[in-house]
């Protein structure tokens, strides 16, 4: 398949538009496929040596505030640190997969299992780990966009 | 959050501070002030900004404490804050309401736990179904 790239700057940053022909459209999963896989790495570190490991953004479920630096959990289980402030690693993430829930969580939206409202009148976000965090009022207007 | 509630601080404290002035002007048009009661009004108004404009929004719409936290923090700072902008305007009101003060407060927390447990309960399972609608 021949590619072209064109700008446009009345579109967001973190989007890209791909055009086919129709008689491609059975091929867009595969193309979504091939590009998601290009995704930036994210170079974190692993707390048991000290060491720099690279992750790919979407194996992250959910990055949570730990004074200056982040604590990241990924889908194996794993947990890495990541010496950003949490609103860094907000500014620096793909807003259209990984959303701020609370004052000290951001979440990927892909890894959202369900949500509830707990005994205690406050909203919860299961993830498909069976982890859940609880969802500030102010955050849950951020949703509606990103889940539909 | 931090701009948000330095917004909805300096909102309520302008409204405050001009319906005050304006309840002054309706009741009290024939009598006279010293300019220090000026520092009176703009201490009213930076208690219902804190009480108003920051406490509740942050309470209600950022932290996700216990229901219990939030009803103890917001029923009492809004009782310490009620009486001391009443003795703020005055302080022949504020002791003429005194003995009605443990009244206040019981009726803060019942509603307050209405607000904050009850009301919170339903919004919050209202929202969680509202969300699963749109995951599906």
């Amino acid at each position: 398949m021949k590619v072209t790239f064109e700008t446009d700057a009345s579109m967001e940053r973190s989007l890209a538009k791909v055009v086919t022909n129709p008689a491609e459209q059975q091929r867009w999963e595969e193309i979504d496929k091939a590009i998601s896989h290009l995704e930036r790495q994210l170079v974190v570190i692993n707390p048991k040596n000290n060491r720099n490991v690279q992750i790919q953004p979407s194996s992250i479920l959910a990055i949570e505030s730990e004074d200056r630096m982040c604590n990241i959990r990924v889908i194996s289980g794993e947990s890495y640190l990541l010496g950003k402030r949490l609103k860094y690693v907000e500014e620096d993430m793909d807003s259209s997969h990984f959303l701020k829930i609370n004052n000290s969580t951001i979440i990927n939206v892909k890894h959202i299992k369900a949500f509830a409202a707990t005994d205690h009148a406050r909203i919860q976000v299961e993830l498909k780990d069976g982890s859940s965090y609880y969802v500030s009022r102010y955050y849950i207007k951020n949703f509606r966009g990103k889940l539909s | 959050m931090i701009g948000n509630l330095k917004h909805s601080f300096f909102q309520v404290f302008t409204i405050t501070f001009l319906w005050v002035t304006l309840l002054l002007t309706f009741f009290f048009k024939d009598q006279t002030i010293q300019m220090g009661y000026l520092w009176n009004l703009a201490g009213i108004a930076f208690i219902a900004a804190m009480v108003f404009g920051v406490m509740y929004d942050a309470l209600w719409n950022y932290f996700t404490l216990k229901p219990i936290w939030n009803i103890v923090i917001s029923s009492t700072i809004n009782i310490l804050g009620g009486t001391a902008g009443v003795w703020l305007f005055s302080e022949e009101m504020f002791h003429f309401i005194a003995p009605w003060f443990p009244g206040m407060w019981l009726l803060s927390i019942v509603l307050h736990t209405i607000a904050f447990y009850f009301y919170a309960r339903m919004d919050s399972k209202k929202k969680a179904e509202e969300l699963n609608k749109i995951l599906k």
